[in-house]
């Protein structure tokens, strides 16, 4: 019951706000202007009205899963990508996959052995569990659903990634989901480096981690291959105070 | 704290300062004060990057809005000028 009625109030909070202030603000506007006609107090019942009529405009943005249920879906996606790289022995680094490559959802290739993954890989990949990437019979890898790609689902984010990179990562990353404060995004050849500013997601060490990255590289990562079309792999990632500093590398399809 | 919770506190940052300021002159233009405030407004959004494209399309809209109002004023104030009686 409480939490039902906390998601009601977070669904609902700039639509009570907005509705308040305009109404405050008129009725204070209006006995200002009858009763005193001082200029500003008037002026202050109409910045309450102009502020209320913004949130209000702001009300139908608001996404739709509340940010611990985001949390949750990435976290339990990271639970099950772990359990099978750890049954697999798998060692190699994940490239995450635009949807050109994959026809379909956003996936990422688990290359089973290391040497693998310079290969050329193919324009369409199957959509099949282990696929077989590249011409040499060693070529195969685990095609799993990118952590954080049920995510990006919601709230029509395929709106976003047509834009720039930075701008998509900022919109989607600060402003949809509120994963942090800032993203800093810098080119350098095939190397992307991203800083990510206070983010909220948790840098835990599972095994998981050294092959796809933490889950706000992974993020990043799956956002930076659908908006550039291309496979991206996490480099390497590194904690500067609060800001987390992700490298990727882009690599052509 | 949300992106958006951050564009509503500067809003309001901004509106009351500009209000205390203005009062603190003893300016009594009301058309002073709301030019000033649609401008703020205006700033303000722009300033804020990381709004979704469907909040700032929204945004955009009320600002249009804003901005018809701000015209209104500049027009009554200009007939105002034009119809006023020669002085000399």
């Amino acid at each position: 019951m409480i939490m039902k009625n906390m998601i009601t109030w977070q669904n609902n909070r700039y639509l009570l706000l907005g509705s308040g202030l305009v109404t405050a603000g008129f009725t204070f506007a209006l006995f200002a202007w009858l009763m005193t006609n001082y200029v500003p107090f008037i002026v202050l019942g109409l910045a309450c009205m102009i502020i209320g009529i913004v949130s209000l405009a702001l009300n139908h943005t608001l996404k739709k899963v509340p940010f611990d249920a985001s949390l949750l879906l990435i976290e339990s996606s990271f639970d099950t990508i772990n359990a099978i790289v750890e049954e697999l022995s798998v060692t190699s680094k994940a490239m995450y996959l635009p949807r050109s490559v994959t026809d379909g959802p956003l996936r990422t290739l688990i290359p089973i052995q290391n040497d693998a993954f310079d290969s050329t890989l193919p324009e369409h990949l199957e959509q099949r569990l282990i696929v077989q990437f590249g011409k040499n019979p060693e070529d195969i890898g685990i095609l799993l659903a990118a952590p954080g790609a049920a995510l990006l689902e919601i709230d029509k984010i395929e709106n976003y990634l047509s834009t720039e990179l930075a701008t998509a990562l900022s919109s989607i990353i600060v402003g949809t989901f509120d994963l942090a404060t800032a993203v800093d995004v810098q080119r350098d050849g095939s190397f992307i480096q991203i800083m990510i500013k206070n983010s909220t997601l948790s840098r835990g060490d599972e095994f998981s981690h050294s092959i796809l990255g933490s889950p706000m590289a992974s993020i990043t990562a799956t956002i930076t291959a659908q908006a550039l079309n291309q496979p991206i792999s996490i480099d390497r990632e590194e904690v500067q105070g609060k800001g987390h500093k992700i490298t990727l590398q882009t690599k052509d399809a | 704290m949300k992106t958006y919770d951050q564009y509503i506190i500067s809003l309001t940052s901004v509106f009351m300062a500009t209000i205390v300021v203005l009062t603190f002159f003893n300016q009594t233009k009301l058309d002073l004060y709301l030019s000033i405030l649609i401008g703020e407004y205006m700033i303000i959004t722009i300033l804020f990057t990381n709004l979704q494209p469907s909040s700032r399309r929204a945004l955009n809209s009320v600002s249009a809005v804003f901005f018809v109002g701000f015209l209104a004023l500049l027009a009554v104030n200009s007939i105002g000028i034009l119809l006023q009686p020669e002085t000399i």
